[in-house]
C-alpha cells in the first residue's frame, strides 16, 4: 500500500518544470537570456520564456513589458509574454501552440516600464514534429488493459486461495 | 526580487489531491489505529507523517522547484528534502497500517487482500526491503544522477527531472526503511525478520556517509563547472556558477552528512548502553487487519450537516422543479417568439448545451438529479390536482419500456434528421409537448405513468443512473422489517408514497428511481437515504427489485440498455467529419435528394440492427463457450447491463465536449435578452479534455469488464467457464470502447455556438 501510494505521488513528479536555455545576450540595457521548454520543442504546447537583467549588475527586471512573435512563412503568431504565466516568477513566460514543424523565428520585444525605446531579441528555434493522435495519448489508452491484467491476478489469487481452502 | 522569489510556486493540482488522499487515508487509519493502541499510534507519529507530505510538497511546489534549473543550491536543498527529510519523517510514522486500515473495508478485504496474502509479493517485498539491496538502491540513484550526463538531461526534460526525483525518493524510502525498523519488518531473529541485527545500521549509515562525501566533496573542490546546463544559466545570485556549484557541494556534505551520522550516533549509544531498540512493529497485530473493526456507515448524503439539512427540506424538490419549470417557459417564449438562430436563443442553448452536460455530470457525480428536478412531472402534479385524480390504471399492453425505447429512438433520429438542435422554434415546441404528455398522462393516470412508461429521458437516466455512486435506498433493513405501515410506498396523510412502486426495503439499484424524494419522506422512521454505493453495484447480479422485478429476465430492460449504449455512439458519430463525409457519399452515390433516407438507415442499423447481432452473436458463442442455460437470449439479456458504464461514459464524454467548448454560450443570449453589449463566446477547447474524456471511457471499460465477469461467474458452474463466457462480452466491450474513442479523436461539429 504504501508504495502503491508513494507510485501515485511521483506520478504528479513527472511534470516537474524544465527548460533549457535558448539564447543569452546583452542588448541595450538588458541582459536577456531565453528559454525554451520541451526540449527538443514539438508542435503543440512550447513554452518559450525569458529573464531580463540590467546588464551591468544582473539584477532582475521584473516590469517590463514583453511581447513575443513567432513566424515561419506566411504564418504569424503574437503574444504578450507575462510572469504571471512564469513558474519562475523572475521570468516572463508564455505558452504557444506551434502548429508546424519547421525552423521558427521568434522576436522578443521588450519595453521598459520607463518608456525607454524598447529592444528586440532574436532568434530561431527549431520545432520537431509532434506526436500525432492517439500515440499522445497511448498511456492512457494502455491504461484500461494494465488496470484489467491487475483485476485478472486478483481473481487468479482469490480463485487459488479459494481452493486451497477447499 | 524577494517577491519574485517568494510568488515562484507550481500548485499542481495533482500532487495535491495525491498528498492529500495520502494524508486523508493515513489519519482515517491512525484515528482507528490511536483509540486501539494509543502508546503505539502517538499524536508524534500523526504529526511525523504529516510533516513528511509537508515536506514533500514543499521540495516538489515552493520556490526551490522554480530556481533548481537555475541554482544548483537550490536543486541540491530540493534533492536532500527528498531523499534525507521526507521520506525519514514519512516512515517514521509508521505508514503501513494506517494507510490499509484508513481504506473503505471492501477495497482493503476484497480488492487488496489476495495481494497482500501472496507469497511470491511478500518474497519480493522481503528481497527488496534486505539492507543490502536498500543501500545499493540509493547509493546506485545517487551516482547515476549525479554523473554529467544524466543530471543535464534531468534538467533539459521535464520527464526525466520527475524520473530523477521520483529514483531519490522511492530509493531513500528503500534506504531508511531497515534504519527506522518500519512494519511488517519485524525484529532480528523473529521468523522472517530483519535480515540484519540493528548495531549493523551503523557501518550502513557510515558507509552511505562516506559515498556522499565523496560526491559532494567532488562537486566542492572541482575547478570546473560540472553540470553544463548552470555553466550556460544566467547568474541570477550574484555568484559565479563554480561558487554555486561549491555551495551546492557543501549543503550536500554538511547537512547530508549530519542526516547520516546522527542516527549512527544514536544506534552507537544504544548498542554501547544495551538499550534495546523498542520493537517498532505495532502492537495491533496482523491479524487485526483481517478482523476489521464492524463496518464503518457508508456516506449518506441526508446525513451531512448542512447539504443533508437542505436535501431533506419538505420543499427542497418543488423549489428545484419550479427553478427548471421557469427555465423551460423562458426555453418556450423565447422559441417561439425569439430570432430564429439557435445560439442566439435561450432554445438553441439551454437544453442542447447546458442542460444534457449537466444532467450526465450529475448522473456521474451524485445519481438521477434531473429527474428530481424534472419540471413535466411538476406539471403532471399540477394536472392530477386539478382532475382530481381520476385514477386510470396505465393500460397493461403498455406497462413496459417499448414505449419508451420507440420514444428514444424517434428523440435521437429526429434531432439529427431534423436538427432539433438548430431550430429554436421546434425546440419550444418539443418542450410544449413534453408539457403536455406530462399532464395528460400522469394527470388521467395512476402513479408516475408517464415517467415510468413514456418519458423517453426519463429512460435514458434510469439506465445510466445504475453507475452513479448514490442510490435512495433503505438505511437499515431491521427497521424496516419492524415497520408495520410501510408509508414509503402507501404514503400517509402528510406525505404521497412512491409514485414508481419502489418499496424501500425491496429496491435494488437506481432503475425506475427519479430521486423523487417521496419515499424518504413519508417514511415515519426516517430510514431512507440518499447513500453511497459502489457503482454499478446493483447489476452485479439478478436481484428482484420492488416494482422492476428482475431486469435479467426482461427483455424490455435489455433493448433499453442496448438503444442507449448504441445511441451513444451513434448519436456522436453521425457529427464527426468522417462519418459525415461517408454519409454524403452515399447521398451522392445513389442520387438521393434528401438525407433523410442516410441518416435514417444509420440510425437503424446503429441502434437496432447492430446491438441485435452482436447481442445474438455474443449471446450464442458465450452460452456455447460456457455452457449456459437458457441459450443466446439470456445471455443477451444479463450481459447487456454490464455495457451501460460503457455508455454512461461515452454519453458523458460526448455531452462534456459540448459543455465545456460552450460554457460561455449563455453570454450573447443572456446580452440580447437583457440589452448588456460587449459579451463574446470563448471558443475554446480545455488542453486536458481529451485526456478526461479517455479516461472517463477508461473507467467504462474497465467497469463494464468487471460486470461482464460477474454476469459471467454468475451464469456458470466453474471459473473455467466463466472465462470463456466472458470472452465474446469482453471483446464487444474492448470494441466498443476503441469504436468510442476513435469517435473522440475525429473532428467534431461544434453545436449550439456562434461561430
Amino acid at each position: 500500500m504504501r508504495f502503491c501510494v508513494l507510485w501515485l505521488v511521483s506520478a504528479a513528479l513527472l511534470f516537474a518544470d524544465g527548460g533549457m536555455v535558448l539564447q543569452h545576450t546583452e542588448t541595450g540595457p538588458f541582459a536577456v537570456t531565453v528559454f525554451e521548454s520541451p526540449v527538443p520543442a514539438r508542435v503543440g504546447m512550447v513554452d518559450l520564456s525569458i529573464l531580463l537583467q540590467t546588464s551591468g549588475t544582473l539584477e532582475p527586471v521584473l516590469d517590463a513589458r514583453v511581447d513575443l512573435e513567432l513566424t515561419h512563412g506566411d504564418s504569424r503568431l503574437r503574444t504578450r509574454v507575462t510572469r504571471q504565466q512564469a513558474q519562475n516568477r523572475m521570468l516572463y513566460a508564455a505558452s504557444v501552440q506551434i502548429g508546424a514543424a519547421a525552423v521558427w523565428h521568434y522576436n522578443f520585444r521588450v519595453t521598459p516600464a520607463s518608456g525607454g525605446t524598447p529592444v528586440t531579441v532574436e532568434g530561431d528555434i527549431t520545432v520537431s514534429p509532434g506526436e500525432a493522435g492517439l500515440d499522445a495519448y497511448r498511456i492512457y489508452l494502455v491504461l484500461p488493459f494494465l488496470c484489467l491484467a491487475v483485476f485478472a491476478l486478483h481473481q487468479r489469487l482469490k480463485w487459488r486461495t479459494a481452493r486451497k481452502a477447499g | 526580487m524577494a517577491e519574485a522569489i517568494l510568488t515562484s510556486w507550481r500548485i499542481d493540482l495533482r500532487l495535491v489531491i495525491l498528498l492529500a488522499l495520502a494524508a486523508l487515508l493515513y489519519v482515517r487509519g491512525w484515528r482507528r489505529l490511536h483509540s486501539e493502541a494509543p502508546h503505539r499510534y502517538t499524536v508524534e507519529r500523526l504529526l511525523s507523517y504529516l510533516g513528511g507530505l509537508a515536506v514533500l510538497f514543499l521540495a516538489l511546489a515552493s520556490p526551490l522547484d522554480a530556481f533548481g534549473n537555475l541554482l544548483l543550491m537550490a536543486h541540491m536543498v530540493q534533492h536532500l528534502l527528498l531523499i534525507a527529510v521526507a521520506p525519514a519523517l514519512i516512515l517514521l510514522g509508521q505508514p503501513v497500517l494506517p494507510l490499509l486500515r484508513g481504506l473503505p473495508p471492501g477495497v482493503f478485504k476484497e480488492g487488496l487482500g489476495p495481494f497482500l496474502g501472496w507469497h511470491w509479493l511478500q518474497r519480493m517485498a522481503r528481497r527488496l526491503t534486505h539492507p543490502i539491496i536498500c543501500w545499493l538502491a540509493l547509493t546506485a540513484a545517487l551516482l547515476f544522477w549525479h554523473s554529467p550526463r544524466w543530471y543535464d538531461l534531468a534538467l533539459s526534460s521535464p520527464g526525466w527531472h520527475g524520473l530523477e526525483h521520483a529514483c531519490f525518493f522511492y530509493s531513500a524510502m528503500l534506504f531508511w526503511s531497515p534504519v527506522i525498523g518500519v512494519w511488517p519488518i519485524r525484529a532480528y531473529g523473529e521468523p522472517g525478520g530483519a535480515a540484519w541485527p540493528r548495531w549493523m545500521m551503523i557501518p550502513y549509515l557510515v558507509l552511505a556517509d562516506i559515498v556522499n562525501t565523496a560526491l559532494s566533496s567532488w562537486l566542492v573542490f572541482s575547478t570546473h563547472v560540472v553540470y553544463k546546463t548552470y555553466e550556460m544559466a544566467p547568474r541570477v545570485a550574484g555568484m559565479s556558477a563554480l561558487d554555486d556549484q561549491s555551495t551546492a557541494g557543501a549543503i550536500m556534505w554538511v547537512p547530508g552528512s549530519i542526516v547520516y551520522l546522527i542516527p549512527a550516533f544514536l544506534l552507537t549509544m544504544q548498542a554501547v548502553n544495551g538499550v534495546k531498540k523498542r520493537r517498532s512493529a505495532p502492537l495491533v497485530q496482523i491479524r487485526s487487519v483481517g478482523q476489521r473493526p464492524a463496518r464503518s456507515r457508508p456516506l449518506d448524503l441526508f446525513q451531512l450537516p448542512v447539504l443533508g439539512r437542505i436535501l431533506r427540506l419538505r420543499y427542497f424538490r418543488r423549489a428545484l422543479q419550479i427553478a427548471l419549470a421557469v427555465l423551460a417557459v423562458a426555453v418556450v417564449l423565447d422559441g417561439l417568439r425569439g430570432p430564429q438562430m439557435a445560439p442566439m436563443n435561450l432554445a438553441g442553448i439551454l437544453p442542447w448545451t447546458y442542460w444534457r452536460g449537466c444532467a450526465v455530470m450529475a448522473i456521474l457525480l451524485v445519481g438521477n438529479l434531473f429527474c428530481m428536478a424534472c419540471p413535466f412531472s411538476f406539471a403532471g402534479d399540477i394536472a392530477r390536482r386539478i382532475l382530481r385524480q381520476p385514477d386510470w390504471h396505465w393500460p397493461k399492453a403498455l406497462r413496459s419500456k417499448w414505449l419508451a425505447i420507440a420514444l428514444l429512438f424517434l428523440y435521437l433520429w429526429a434531432n439529427e434528421v431534423f436538427s432539433l438542435w438548430n431550430s429554436a422554434y421546434a425546440t419550444a415546441w418539443i418542450v410544449v409537448g413534453y408539457f403536455a404528455a406530462a399532464m395528460a398522462i400522469n394527470g388521467f393516470y395512476q402513479g408516475a405513468s408517464f415517467c415510468k412508461y413514456v418519458c423517453p429521458i426519463g429512460q435514458f437516466h434510469f439506465v445510466n443512473t445504475l453507475v452513479s455512486p448514490f442510490e435512495i435506498k433503505a438505511r437499515s433493513q431491521a427497521v424496516c422489517g419492524s415497520c408495520k405501515t410501510e408509508d414509503c410506498i402507501a404514503g400517509n396523510e402528510q406525505h404521497r408514497g412512491c409514485q414508481l412502486y419502489l418499496f424501500q426495503p425491496m429496491k435494488a439499484g437506481n432503475f425506475d428511481c427519479t430521486f423523487c424524494l417521496d419515499g424518504v419522506q413519508a417514511c415515519p422512521h426516517d430510514n431512507v437515504g440518499m447513500i453511497a454505493v459502489a457503482p454499478g453495484s446493483s447489476i452485479r447480479g439478478d436481484r428482484r427489485g420492488s416494482g422492476i422485478g428482475r431486469l435479467w429476465e426482461r427483455w424490455d430492460a435489455a433493448a433499453l440498455v442496448w438503444a442507449v449504449v448504441f445511441g451513444s455512439l451513434v448519436s456522436a458519430a453521425s457529427m464527426v467529419d468522417p462519418v459525415m463525409g461517408w454519409m454524403h457519399l452515399v447521398y451522392a452515390h445513389f442520387g438521393l435528394h434528401s438525407m433523410l433516407p442516410v441518416t435514417t438507415s444509420l440510425y437503424l442499423g446503429g441502434m437496432v440492427l447492430a446491438p441485435l447481432v452482436l447481442a445474438w452473436l455474443c449471446g450464442c458463442l458465450s452460452s456455447w463457450l460456457g455452457r449456459t442455460e437458457g441459450g443466446w437470449q439470456t445471455a443477451a439479456r444479463s450481459f447487456a447491463f454490464a455495457m451501460v458504464p460503457l455508455g454512461t461514459a461515452m454519453w458523458v464524454a460526448h455531452f462534456a465536449f459540448h459543455l465545456l467548448t460552450g460554457w460561455t454560450a449563455i453570454l450573447p443570449v443572456a446580452g440580447r435578452i437583457f440589452g448588456w453589449a460587449g459579451f463574446t463566446v470563448s471558443l475554446g477547447i480545455p488542453s486536458w479534455l481529451q485526456t478526461a474524456q479517455i479516461l472517463i471511457l477508461d473507467v467504462g471499460l474497465v467497469l463494464g469488464v468487471y460486470l461482464v465477469w460477474k454476469a459471467a461467474q454468475s451464469q456458470t458452474i466453474s471459473t473455467g467457464l466463466a472465462v470463456r463466457a466472458l470472452i465474446p462480452w469482453a471483446s464487444l466491450a474492448i470494441g466498443i470502447w476503441a469504436v468510442a474513442i476513435w469517435i473522440l479523436f475525429q473532428p467534431m461539429q461544434m453545436r449550439g455556438m456562434v461561430m
